[in-house]
């Protein structure tokens, strides 16, 4: 046993309630405190329980991981909740578009006077017929 | 409300249009059949602009369609007392 394991050996000591030079309580050699400390790398006990520990140690996945696949899930989520999304809009503004009745009017007159009108006459009115060439949408209707 | 226009096909008509005095109310969507009459009915109110709006008036009621043609007619009056 090397100089640094002893004195490792007495810092253990000393964690546990002892004294280095052994007053008050008894030095407790470094097999055996390793053999009541938690099994894990580097710890001292035997072949077989060590390789079972790392095993273990392996295949367990550590919190950060975890919490790294987890959120990698969440995005996979959000990012196809937002293709179907984006494929929705542009689907329904494709359909919109084709279904779109896309005719034209005309008229053969397009202006239209009054004459005189009597300011307590009530309303004028007057029509403009039109000729509807394929099926037209109207989608404003305005006025000066 | 001074000039409106409303859209008339077969037994279906827009309600009217035109300016209001709180803006534009053009919120409108008809559908004209091909081939079939249709009509673009307009009026004006000769007091809209009160008692002494005496003369000669100019007003214009357009529509626009879905294929982006915008249809224009051109008013004219003379308001007498």
């Amino acid at each position: 046993m090397s100089a640094k394991t002893k004195h490792m050996g007495s810092v253990q000591a000393r964690h546990q309630g002892g004294h280095p030079n052994g007053s008050g309580s008894r030095a407790v050699p470094v097999n055996q405190v390793n053999a009541n400390a938690r099994v894990g790398i580097g710890a001292s006990a035997g072949a077989n329980t060590t390789a079972a520990a790392l095993a273990n140690a392996s295949r367990r996945p550590r919190p950060r991981y975890q919490a790294r696949r987890r959120l990698l899930s969440w995005d996979r989520i959000l990012l196809f909740l937002g293709v179907v999304v984006v494929g929705l809009l542009l689907g329904s503004a494709i359909i919109g578009e084709i279904t779109t009745p896309k005719g034209k009017i005309a008229a053969a007159q397009t202006s239209y006077n009054f004459g005189d009108a009597p300011i307590g006459g009530g309303d004028i009115t007057t029509r403009f017929p039109l000729t509807v060439e394929g099926d037209a949408r109207a989608v404003d209707i305005t006025s000066t | 409300m001074c000039t409106k226009g409303r859209l008339v096909q077969a037994d279906r008509q827009t309600d009217w249009f035109g300016l209001t005095h709180s803006g534009p109310v053009t919120t409108v969507s008809f559908d004209l059949k091909s081939g079939q009459p249709a009509y673009l009915e307009v009026k004006i109110d000769p007091a809209a602009h009160g008692p002494d709006a005496i003369g000669p008036i100019e007003r214009g009621v357009s529509v626009k369609l879905a294929s982006g043609q915008v249809f224009t007619v051109d008013l004219t009056a003379n308001i007498t007392r």
